[in-house]
């Protein structure tokens, strides 16, 4: 289990752009990728259009899915934004995580200046487990 | 033809690392048990213990939510694609 994720420059600004684009309500996507490496970014539309909770739009969530499957790559990060707290899961964050392999990518957006990201892991007995241990990821923007 | 059913990362242990599976058309609880016969331990982390879809499964019929369908009871039709997927949400909500 790699404690390292690198995401090519271009992708990182494409997430912190469109973080800033859904501002201020919290922005979600996916990364693509393998090996610890990120390759390719889906940035998601918010169906929940709010700035506490996010939840990916269901269309564009299942071609982002497919097209990561037909490239033979892995959800490599699940990313969104917290617009006025630090980057670090919530209790919402961690009780609705179900992807144990991705990383949670959370860009905190309340210095709009400076945004600041952070990677987590949300590891749980059960992937449909309501409450997991958190394990902090490195970022590499490369 | 037959209905193409997507399974997710998280699920293919359960059924021998298959990133799809080919089933009966019908309704889809029928279409779920059917692959339930075969991988029982996909069946088991679908459903909930009140034999409903675990609450954090969601399962599409062609890009459509079934809770916004007719749940287990949703036709799927030859052609159709099945997408099972875990839930993905979250949010600084605190509760």
């Amino acid at each position: 289990m790699p404690l390292k994720l690198t995401i090519p420059r271009e992708i990182y600004d494409g997430m912190i752009q469109h973080c800033r684009d859904d501002y201020p309500n919290e922005a979600c996507g996916f990364i693509g990728g393998s090996d610890g490496v990120g390759t390719k970014l889906y940035n998601l539309p918010n169906a929940a259009a709010s700035p506490i909770y996010y939840r990916p739009g269901d269309k564009e969530m299942i071609a982002a899915i497919n097209d990561i499957d037909e490239r033979d790559e892995e959800l490599v990060a699940i990313f969104h934004s917290h617009v006025a707290s630090a980057p670090i899961p919530s209790p919402t964050d961690r009780r609705e995580a179900h992807y144990p392999d991705a990383v949670y990518i959370i860009v905190s957006l309340m210095d709009a200046e400076n945004p600041l990201s952070r990677g987590w892991l949300i590891k749980k007995e059960d992937w449909r487990d309501e409450t997991g241990d958190v394990i902090e990821v490195d970022l590499v923007i490369s | 033809m037959s209905v193409k059913v997507n399974i997710p990362a998280v699920l293919r242990s359960a059924v021998g690392g298959n990133k799809s599976l080919e089933a009966e058309s019908g309704q889809l609880r029928d279409v779920l048990a059917g692959l339930g016969e075969q991988y029982p331990a996909l069946k088991e982390q679908v459903f909930g213990p009140d034999g409903g879809l675990h609450k954090f499964v969601n399962i599409y019929i062609n890009d459509e939510d079934v809770r916004y369908l007719e749940k287990l009871d949703s036709k799927v039709a030859d052609g159709d694609t099945v997408a099972i997927l875990p839930a993905v949400a979250g949010g600084s909500r605190r509760a």
